[in-house]
């Protein structure tokens, strides 16, 4: 992977930067030695890998400001890390980079029930908060398979979804405020309990920045009451078009599904085979659709969407008959990754979202590749929001098969974008999809993305290397090439 | 007369704004111009309107999505909408009258750029939630994009937030794509009058910690109600409103929980006074009554953490005069004539921990007050590098945001 020069001269200030460091962040909160910096040296993207040539971990906002303004002041790259667990590389480390830990961060602050809020530290997990308010009734409803290990601050730099998010929103609709650090040690308060601060919505830009603006030390989530109700159903087909015609037909009919999930045929043999889920083996593709809201709610709309899935041709219907059955269904769904892991020693998961109505013939595409790439792949989506995870299989001993995966993996997003799709639902772009953006987007189009990033830290100091396959210098990105007066505009009337 | 552009398509935006750079002449960005009194006055002699970039270009229900032109009307994408059944969730609401301009005139670029959102704010999220991708021309000039035409993405910076709520002070807006959802088959308003405002206040924030998903909640003082589309009952207190939306069953199963619930006396509004009484809520159209007289009053809205709302009311409404209407999070609030009432209004926003926006006064009120609150130094020098990476020369919509 192609990263940022290391500059020499950081690296040979080492020592003194370790020393500065401990200044601030005191004891066992700065780590140099290698054998304990091997933990930071990837995340849940392990095929790329790099020793930082520091950790930090700071306790507090001061800590983090004191430590942004002395690497700002020394030229020092900058690589945030929540829990470790993204899929696309983005605390992937930098050799000539301190790898800002935000793990201490880890208490729940405030509840606040009246205001249907919780105020947290970034390294909370995802999972803790729910677990925090679930006793009155209420829950954080983004929840990314990763919840239990995944920190909030993680989720709030990559905007992550999850399974519910076709009705409840991604991290960017469940959120009303953070505590930002910039690059050059300010702290800035943005949101708050309230939501549309006046304003330009820099909540909005920071969610799902890859820690490329600021680093979060502090975040306002919403909670929920939690559904009185919750009801899954299986449903089986016997082609991947039938269900997919049923997912259109149930979205068409106006009900919005708590979750809508999908699995092809080796995905769901892999899952049966993992969790003894009761999955059917003779469909070759499977749904789990989940609905909640009111008992009565519930039931009518089920109704509704059996009727909807036999109308397709499903050959499978199971309605979960208590809570044990419905988390069954999903513990199947929630296991095709390591279900993966059993199969083949490697696997790289990847993340497009494609126009819903595209998904037959995005899965005849993603078969051709298969074949035409030597690798196998199982696909799972959230069909609801028409976002794919193909999971390829590789051997990442065989240098071959990791560049073909890598191939295979890059055919698939550039065939999600012609189809009308992006590069990214859930997992970001990170260093793993960094070099795909020119797919997408133009050169002004990442010209203005990066305006945005130099507004914030002009230096380009924050997690270089990820996200843009070019950064731009912010002094070049200013200049207007405009040669006043010399431009033509017959059609327009002159003023 | 001052001079108008009008692109009939993203060319000629380009070639409109080059022009604008060209000659050092700064222009007002308009939609249909409804709501030119939302905001600081802007000092420019050329309005560059953008409601020639209209038509729906790509609707796929089953997709959820729907891709326009941005000077679209909001009527148009509504009755495209409706015809399958489908709406925008976040309710965008018609401010035209509040400044004396015509009702039904707004267009989707204008009401994006604004930020609007309606009573179902509270369910479904602002205008910014519902914003998917977009196409625009920046103050360099250059036409790009950013987002897509898919419900979920996270592929780049969303700059759809960005420009959300950006007032055109950015880049102008060539086409949009948002998120649709279908719309509700029923609804139902539940009505609790002769509350205290605190009482009130108690009873909405109980709604929204049920289980019974309201997707309205609004507090109406008694000398506004008769100025409500729905024959309520003028007594004294304040009425507490509650909206369901949804299948019919289950509109009817919610609403008659909820009143069990909450106790007391209630009325409930039927499909057809319920769509109007929302609509008021949401237009705020008590304060657009006599726009004439009334467009030189100044009007507030502040954005507050729900349980803040009652303490606020109380200490604002305490001097006689003054009226207000609480939708959710946001409380609309029109003092009386006395000058010092915009600290006194921004002070009560700030201490409650939310914010107050000047909504509506005159050209020089607000020119001289501000419309959007200060949000201290560090904020402010990235909003003004960001203004200035999008806009170097200060062409679109100078001054409209921060002077």
């Amino acid at each position: 992977m192609r990263m940022p020069e290391p500059d020499a001269a950081v690296i040979a200030a080492r020592a003194d930067l370790v020393q500065a460091l401990r200044a601030i962040v005191p004891g066992e909160g700065v780590i140099e030695e290698e054998r304990e910096l091997l933990a930071y040296e990837t995340d849940g993207l392990t095929a790329y890998r790099e020793l930082p040539m520091l950790v930090v971990l700071p306790e507090t906002t001061e800590q983090v400001a004191a430590v942004l303004k002395l690497c700002h002041g020394r030229g020092v790259k900058i690589v945030p890390r929540g829990a470790g667990t993204g899929l696309s590389g983005g605390a992937l480390p930098l050799r000539d980079g301190v790898t800002l830990g935000l793990g201490r961060f880890n208490r729940i602050l405030e509840i606040d029930y009246d205001n249907l809020c919780v105020v947290t530290q970034p390294g909370v997990t995802n999972l803790a908060i729910t677990r925090a308010v679930e006793d009155r009734g209420f829950y954080y409803a983004p929840d990314p398979s990763s919840q239990i290990a995944c920190s909030i601050g993680g989720n709030v730099a990559e905007n992550s979804g999850g399974v519910h998010c076709l009705k409840y929103g991604v991290t960017t609709n469940n959120i009303t405020g953070v505590e930002l650090v910039t690059m050059a040690g300010d702290v800035l308060r943005i949101g708050g309990r309230h939501p549309d601060p006046a304003g330009y919505d820099l909540l909005g830009v920071i969610t799902g920045s890859e820690g490329l603006l600021g680093v979060i030390t502090e975040v306002t989530v919403k909670i929920r009451p939690k559904p009185e109700c919750t009801r899954a159903a299986l449903i089986g087909f016997p082609t991947i078009r039938a269900g997919a015609t049923c997912v259109s037909r149930v979205i068409s009919e106006g009900i919005i599904p708590a979750g809508m999930e999908m699995m092809d045929k080796f995905a769901i043999e892999a899952a049966e085979a993992f969790a003894h889920a009761g999955y059917p083996l003779d469909a070759e593709s499977l749904l789990i659709v989940e609905l909640d809201g009111t008992v009565s709610e519930v039931a009518d709309g089920m109704a509704r969407v059996i009727a909807i899935a036999r109308e397709c041709d499903a050959t499978h219907v199971r309605e979960n008959a208590d809570e044990a059955e419905r988390e069954r269904f999903w513990s199947g769904r929630k296991s095709a990754f390591p279900a993966m892991g059993r199969l083949s020693p490697d696997y790289i998961c990847m993340d497009g979202t494609i126009p819903r109505g595209r998904l037959p013939d995005v899965l005849d595409g993603i078969t051709a590749l298969s074949k035409q790439h030597g690798l196998r792949v199982a696909n799972v989506f959230h069909a609801g929001d028409g976002n794919l995870h193909p999971l390829i299989l590789y051997d990442a001993n065989d240098a071959d098969q990791l560049a073909r995966a890598e191939a295979f993996g890059a055919d698939i997003l550039k065939l999600c974008v012609a189809e009308g799709g992006v590069l990214s639902g859930e997992h970001g772009i990170g260093v793993e999809k960094r070099d795909l953006m020119p797919a997408m987007f133009d050169d002004t189009d990442l010209k203005h993305q990066q305006r945005l990033k130099c507004a914030f830290d002009p230096d380009g100091l924050l997690n270089p290397g990820k996200m843009f396959p070019e950064l731009h210098r912010c002094a070049e990105l200013g200049k207007m090439h405009v040669h006043h007066g010399k431009l033509p505009f017959p059609h327009l009337p002159r003023f | 007369m001052d001079a108008q552009v009008r692109p009939a398509d993203e060319s000629e935006l380009v070639d409109a704004i080059l022009g604008l750079v060209a000659a050092g002449t700064p222009a007002q960005v308009s939609g249909a111009g409804t709501k030119q009194g939302f905001g600081r006055p802007v000092n420019a002699a050329v309005t560059l309107r953008l409601d020639g970039l209209a038509g729906i270009q790509a609707y796929a229900p089953d997709e959820l999505t729907l891709t326009c032109g941005a000077g679209t009307p909001l009527a148009a994408v509504a009755a495209a909408l409706r015809e399958h059944g489908q709406e925008l969730a976040f309710e965008p609401p018609d401010l035209g009258p509040l400044y004396g301009a015509p009702a039904g005139a707004a267009t989707i670029g204008g009401v994006l750029g604004c930020n609007l959102a309606g009573s179902r704010r509270v369910r479904a999220g602002g205008a910014r939630d519902h914003f998917l991708g977009f196409r625009a021309v920046s103050g360099r000039g250059e036409a790009f994009k950013a987002g897509g035409h898919v419900v979920k993405n996270v592929t780049g910076y969303d700059l759809c937030k960005l420009l959300a709520g950006s007032f055109g002070t950015l880049a102008a807006l060539s086409e949009v794509t948002v998120k649709v959802l279908p719309r509700a088959e029923r609804t139902a308003t539940l009505l609790l009058p002769g509350r205290t405002v605190v009482d009130a206040v108690g009873l909405l924030i109980a709604a929204w910690q049920s289980r019974l998903e309201p997707s309205g909640l609004c507090c109406v003082p008694a000398e506004l109600a008769p100025l409500l589309p729905a024959g309520l009952p003028a007594d004294a207190g304040c009425l507490a409103a509650v909206r369901f939306e949804g299948p019919a069953g289950s509109v009817r199963d919610r609403a008659g929980r909820m009143r069990d619930t909450l106790g007391g006396a209630s009325h409930e509004l039927g499909e057809t006074e319920s769509g109007a009484f929302w609509k008021a809520v949401t237009d705020a159209t008590p304060f657009a009554e006599a726009a004439a007289v009334q467009v030189a009053r100044p009007l507030w809205r502040l954005s507050l953490p729900p349980a803040s709302a009652a303490g606020v009311i109380q200490r604002l409404a305490a001097r006689p005069g003054g009226s207000w209407l609480l939708d959710g999070s946001m409380l609309w609030f029109a003092p009386a004539g006395d000058t010092s009432a915009g600290d006194r209004v921004r002070a009560e926003a700030a201490g409650a921990g939310g914010t107050a926006m000047l909504l509506r006064a005159p050209d020089s009120v607000r020119a001289a007050e501000g419309v959007f609150p200060r949000q201290g130094a560090g904020i402010e020098r990235i909003a003004a590098a960001i203004r200035s990476g999008f806009d170097p020369e200060g062409v679109l919509n100078p001054g409209r945001m921060a002077a």
